[in-house]
Formats: structure tokens, C-alpha cells, sequence
């Protein structure tokens, strides 16, 4: 318990030391598109409701993704992604904890686009995945912006397509990410 | 090329059979219809106006205690509800679809009531006192979100 506390304590001084550095959103916007290749319907959504934060110091970068405010064009579609799919209810939130391993490469005190190599772990619908994914960071005054494109397996999840819907939804999501992050 | 059209004498049993066989179709169309008519209407539901919900009322400051001591209990509580939460507008910061969220202050300064307004035109001043109703989805780092929100 003492070692709990302690190490507590120390993640709470450490995040309170280099809070100066850190870049934060709470409008990080997430789209996926899970459209199967033969489906008249496009099954797509638009998140804008995504928190960001990057610590400029370590590298250290966390998403996390509010499941219920994907937005759909139809609410039908909706209801399913969230009872069926993703069981919002029973897990609201996707989170991704993971850091900026070339660091090095992207100085965020210094305007410009870099390549960003992100890699840490995805927790959604309650199972969590390795995830790499390369990024893109672009230093712009304060404002720190990272893009992302890459896909995911649903069955890595747990997240099952009935074959009645197989030829609609597809195996993978494509995700795009963009988040403009300010210093705070 | 000559047909010759077979007659039938009509008999009452045959009436009574063709009565029948009316009253199926009839029925079978009716069902047809029903169901065309809630494929029709579920696939253009319209989305759920947080108006039309009645609300649980609460401060800010105490929602943002909830979820604290008990994520868990909390989204039990509120998770998917409609809300109307009172409290002081911190911060606005649009998305990049040209949405409005609006930061309702609470005592903890990283966490907020994020509300993503649902209509884009919105227009609100920092240090306003406001009540605004929307669906809750959950909590995070920086705070606990509402969406799809309207200012009451």
C-alpha cells in the first residue's frame, strides 16, 4: 500500500512538474469508416469530442475518445454502434496511452511538420492492444497539431459483425485522427 | 389461333373459397405495408433531441464530485441521461467542424463540464452563469462530457 501511495505521489509530482510543457484539446476530432467494399450504405462517423494531451517533455501522449459521441448520419446506425458494437454503456470511453518514441526528431519549441513514431497501448471495449501508428506533428507558435491515419482490426476488440451485416460492415476501421492541441 | 375459354360453373363452395383467399391477401398486404412502413421509419429515426428528455438537475461543481469519488457508480447514475448542469462558462473553444463546446468551471481547474453544443449557432461569453442540457457521455482527464447539449 505505502509503495501504491508513493508511487502515486510521484506520478502526481512528476505530471505537475512538467505541466508547463503540456499541449492539450478537449475538440480532438476522430472519424472511422468501417464501410465493407461492397456496401451501397457508407458506415462512417465523426467524433469532435476527443481529449488530447501531450507531454512535451517525455513524449508522453493520451487520447481518450468518449464512445457516445460518435455521431452518425443516421440514428439507427448509432443506437447499433453503441448496443450492439461497442456496448457503450458497459464501456464508455477508448483510451489510448503511448508516447512519442523519436522525440528527438519532432522539437515541439520549433515551427515545422515532423514525422511521429506514436506507439503505446488502446484500450476499447474493454480489451487493450499494442498499437503503432505512424503521425504527424505540426509546431505552429503554442499550438501543437497531430494527424494519424491508420486501421484496426474489429475482431482484435472483440467486436463482432453478424453475417446478416458482413457485407455492409467491414473487418477493419479505417480511424483519422486530427487534433490541435494549445499549450497549457 | 383459337382459344376456347373453358367455362366453369360457379358453385357456392368456390365462392366461399375465393372470399377466403381475398381476405388473406388483404391481410398479407397489410402486413407487407406494416412492415415496409418500419423498415421506412427506422431507417430515417431521427435523432434523440435532448429536449424531449426530461433531466436530472445538478451543480457543475457536484457533478464533477460524483465522478471523482466513483467513475463507476457515476456512469451507472448518468452515463447516456439527459442532464442540466448549472454552473459558470470557463472557456468556449470550437471544433473543427465549427461546433461550439462550452467549459463549465468546477473546483477541480484540469477538469471541466465539457458540453458540445449541438446547434453551431451559439454564441456565449466567458463568466456567464448558464444551465445547459445534454446527454452525458462518460468522463475523462479533463473532465466530464456532455453532447448533443442545448443551453436551457
Amino acid at each position: 500500500m505505502k509503495k501504491v501511495l508513493l508511487s502515486v505521489a510521484s506520478i502526481a509530482m512528476l505530471t505537475t512538474t512538467s505541466f508547463a510543457q503540456n499541449f492539450m484539446t478537449r475538440t480532438g476530432k476522430i472519424t472511422f469508416n468501417a464501410t465493407a467494399p461492397s456496401s451501397p450504405e457508407k458506415i462512417e462517423a465523426v467524433n469532435n469530442e476527443v481529449a488530447n494531451i501531450l507531454d512535451g517533455k517525455t513524449g508522453n501522449i493520451v487520447f481518450q475518445v468518449p464512445i457516445k459521441s460518435f455521431k452518425f448520419e443516421r440514428e439507427l446506425m448509432q443506437e447499433h454502434f453503441n448496443e450492439n458494437y461497442m456496448e457503450s454503456d458497459k464501456y464508455p470511453r477508448a483510451d489510448f496511452k503511448g508516447s512519442i518514441t523519436n522525440l528527438a526528431e519532432v522539437p515541439l519549441t520549433k515551427d515545422g511538420t515532423y514525422n511521429a513514431k506514436v506507439t503505446g497501448k488502446l484500450t476499447m471495449h474493454g480489451v487493450t492492444k499494442d498499437v503503432s501508428a505512424p503521425g504527424s506533428i505540426t509546431v505552429k507558435g503554442n499550438s501543437v497539431k497531430a494527424t494519424a491515419n491508420f486501421s484496426i482490426k474489429l475482431t482484435d476488440y472483440n467486436i463482432n459483425i453478424p453475417a446478416v451485416v458482413a457485407d455492409k460492415i467491414g473487418k477493419e476501421a479505417k480511424i483519422t485522427l486530427e487534433s490541435n492541441m494549445a499549450q497549457k | 389461333m383459337n382459344y376456347t375459354v373453358p367455362s366453369y360453373t360457379v358453385t357456392n363452395k368456390e365462392q366461399k373459397k375465393s372470399a377466403v383467399l381475398k381476405r388473406v391477401v388483404i391481410a398479407l398486404s397489410v402486413i407487407l405495408l406494416i412492415g415496409i412502413a418500419a423498415i421506412v421509419y427506422l431507417w430515417n429515426l431521427p435523432h434523440k433531441k435532448v429536449e424531449n428528455v426530461k433531466g436530472i438537475s445538478i451543480s457543475a461543481a457536484a457533478l464533477t464530485k460524483e465522478y471523482a469519488a466513483s467513475e463507476q457508480a457515476a456512469n451507472a447514475k448518468y452515463l447516456n441521461k439527459a442532464i442540466e448542469v448549472s454552473g459558470i462558462v470557463s472557456e468556449t473553444d470550437k471544433n473543427q467542424d465549427g461546433g461550439t463546446m462550452i467549459i463549465l468551471q468546477t473546483d477541480d481547474p484540469m477538469a471541466g463540464i465539457q458540453c458540445a453544443m449541438r446547434d453551431k449557432t451559439i454564441s456565449i461569453a466567458k463568466g456567464q452563469q448558464v444551465v445547459i442540457k445534454g446527454f452525458c457521455s462518460g468522463s475523462g482527464i479533463t473532465g466530464v462530457s456532455l453532447t448533443g447539449c442545448v443551453l436551457k
